[in-house]
C-alpha cells in the first residue's frame, strides 16, 4: 500500500508499538498509588496539574523501561520486516541470499548479531539504572 | 538550589527545578528531537509520496477482493494446517531438551565451570536469540531446501535461546536453604539438581515450555513465506497467484489455530499455577 522502503517498515513497527506500549503503560497507571493524586488534588490543582505533578512522575520510571524493552524487540524485529520487502538489512541480506552470496550473508548475520547484543545490554542497563 | 532568596537571606522564590537540571532536561529534548528529524530524512529518503497518500484507496480496494473468503479452500488447508502445528510442537520440543542442558550450563548455581562452560553456553543462548525464527529459516531453506525439516529446526533454533534465559533466570532464583538441605543428607551433585533444585523450577519450565509453543504456533505459520512449509506455503502461494479470497480463508483459519492455542496455554497456565 505505502510503497517498498523503510517508511512501510516504520508504519507496521510504530503501529505494533503503539498497541504494545499503551496496554502495558494502562496497566501501569492503574497500579499507581493513590496517595500522591489526593495530595495534589487537596492543594487545588486543575485536571491537568494533578495528571502532571502525581500520575505522570510516578509512572515515567516504568515508561523508561518498557520503552527500552520495546526498542530493543523493534531492532530485532527490523531485521526481519526488510526480508518481506519493507527495507533495511533485512532486504539487503535476502538480497545475498537470493544471489548466493553466502560470505555476504554470514557478514550480514554477525553483524545483526552484534546490534542486537548491544541494543539488548544497552536496554537491560538503562531499565536496571532508571526503572 | 530551587529556592531563591534576597540579599537578606528571606526566601523569595521557588522553582521546581535548578537552572542547571533545566538545561540538562533541555538538551535532552532537543537531541531526541534532532535524532528523529535526522532518522526521519533518511528513513524517507527514497519515499514516494504519491503513494502514501492513495494508501486508503489502495486499501479499500483490496478490502474489496479480499471479501467474502473462498470457503471451499478451507477443505485443501487441513494438510498444511497438520503440518504448521507438527512444525511447532516438535521444535519446541527438540529445543525443550536442549535449552534445559544450557540453562543449567549457564546459571551461577549449577554451572560446572566458570570460565569455560558458562560463557559458552551464555553466548548460545544469546546468539539464538538475536536472530529471529524468520531468519534462520531463510538460511536453513537455503540449506536444506524448501519443507517441514526447515522450519522445525528454525522454530527449534529461536525457541533455544527464548527457553533457555527463561530457564537459566529461573534456576538462579530458586531457594537455597532446600538445595542445602538435600546436600546435608549426603547426596551427590546429581541428586541434589534432581531433588533440590528441579521440583523448584518445575512451575516455572511448564508455563515457559507452554508459552513458547503458543508464541511458536504463530511464528510457524509465518515461516512457510519463506519457505519451510505449513499454512505460509499456501499463504505464499495465494499470494503469488493475487487469489485475495483465498488468502482471507487462510488468514481466519490462521486465527482460529491462535484462538484455540490461546486457550488451551491458558487452561495449562491455570491448572499449573
Amino acid at each position: 500500500m505505502f510503497g517498498f522502503g523503510p517508511f512501510a517498515g516504520f508504519l507496521t513497527l510504530t503501529i505494533s508499538t503503539i498497541g504494545f506500549l499503551s496496554k502495558l503503560l494502562a496497566d501501569d497507571i492503574e497500579e499507581i498509588e493513590p496517595a500522591q493524586v489526593e495530595a495534589i488534588r487537596a492543594t487545588g490543582a486543575g485536571y491537568w496539574q494533578v495528571i502532571d505533578f502525581a500520575v505522570v512522575s510516578q509512572v515515567v520510571p516504568r515508561l523508561v523501561g518498557l520503552t527500552a524493552y520495546k526498542v530493543d524487540i523493534n531492532f530485532r524485529e527490523s531485521s526481519v520486516i526488510g526480508i518481506v520487502g519493507a527495507g533495511g538489512i533485512g532486504a539487503t541480506l535476502n538480497t545475498a541470499l537470493d544471489r548466493y552470496e553466502f560470505d555476504s550473508a554470514a557478514a550480514i548475520l554477525l553483524l545483526i548479531i552484534a546490534i542486537v547484543m548491544t541494543c539488548e545490554y544497552a536496554s537491560g542497563w538503562i531499565r536496571k539504572r532508571f526503572a | 538550589m530551587p529556592v531563591s532568596r534576597s540579599s537578606e537571606g528571606r526566601v523569595v522564590g521557588w522553582q521546581p527545578k535548578t537552572g542547571q537540571q533545566a538545561l540538562f532536561e533541555w538538551a535532552i529534548w532537543f537531541g531526541i528531537v534532532a535524532l528523529t528529524v535526522f532518522c526521519w530524512r533518511v528513513m524517507t529518503a527514497g519515499t514516494i509520496w504519491a503513494f502514501v497518500e492513495d494508501a486508503p484507496h489502495q486499501a479499500a480496494d483490496l478490502l474489496g477482493r479480499m471479501l467474502p473468503p473462498r470457503w471451499d479452500y478451507a477443505n485443501s488447508l487441513w494438510a498444511p494446517l497438520w503440518d504448521t502445528i507438527n512444525m511447532a510442537t516438535l521444535g519446541t520440543m527438540i529445543a525443550i531438551v536442549i535449552a534445559t542442558l544450557l540453562a543449567f550450563l549457564a546459571a551461577s548455581n549449577t554451572t560446572p565451570s566458570t570460565i569455560l562452560l558458562q560463557p559458552l553456553a551464555l553466548l548460545i543462548i544469546v546468539a539464538s536469540r538475536s536472530v529471529n525464527a524468520l531468519i534462520w529459516g531463510l538460511l536453513l531453506v537455503a540449506v536444506l531446501g524448501p519443507g517441514v525439516l526447515a522450519g522445525i529446526i528454525a522454530i527449534a533454533l529461536r525457541s533455544i535461546g527464548f527457553i533457555g534465559k527463561l530457564l537459566y533466570e529461573a534456576i538462579e532464583e530458586i531457594d537455597e536453604t532446600q538445595v542445602e538441605a538435600i546436600r546435608a543428607t549426603g547426596a551427590s551433585p546429581a541428586q541434589i539438581i534432581a531433588y533440590g533444585i528441579v521440583p523448584q523450577i518445575m512451575p516455572a519450565f511448564a508455563t515457559i515450555a507452554v508459552f513458547r509453543w503458543d508464541i511458536n504456533i504463530r511464528e510457524s505459520t509465518v515461516l512457510g513465506l519463506v519457505g519451510a512449509g505449513g499454512l505460509g506455503l499456501a499463504l505464499e502461494a495465494s499470494l503469488n497467484t493475487l487469489a485475495w479470497p483465498r488468502v482471507t480463508t487462510i488468514l481466519l483459519i490462521i486465527l482460529a489455530t491462535v484462538v484455540v492455542s490461546e486457550w488451551v496455554t491458558a487452561r495449562v497456565r491455570r491448572t499449573i499455577i
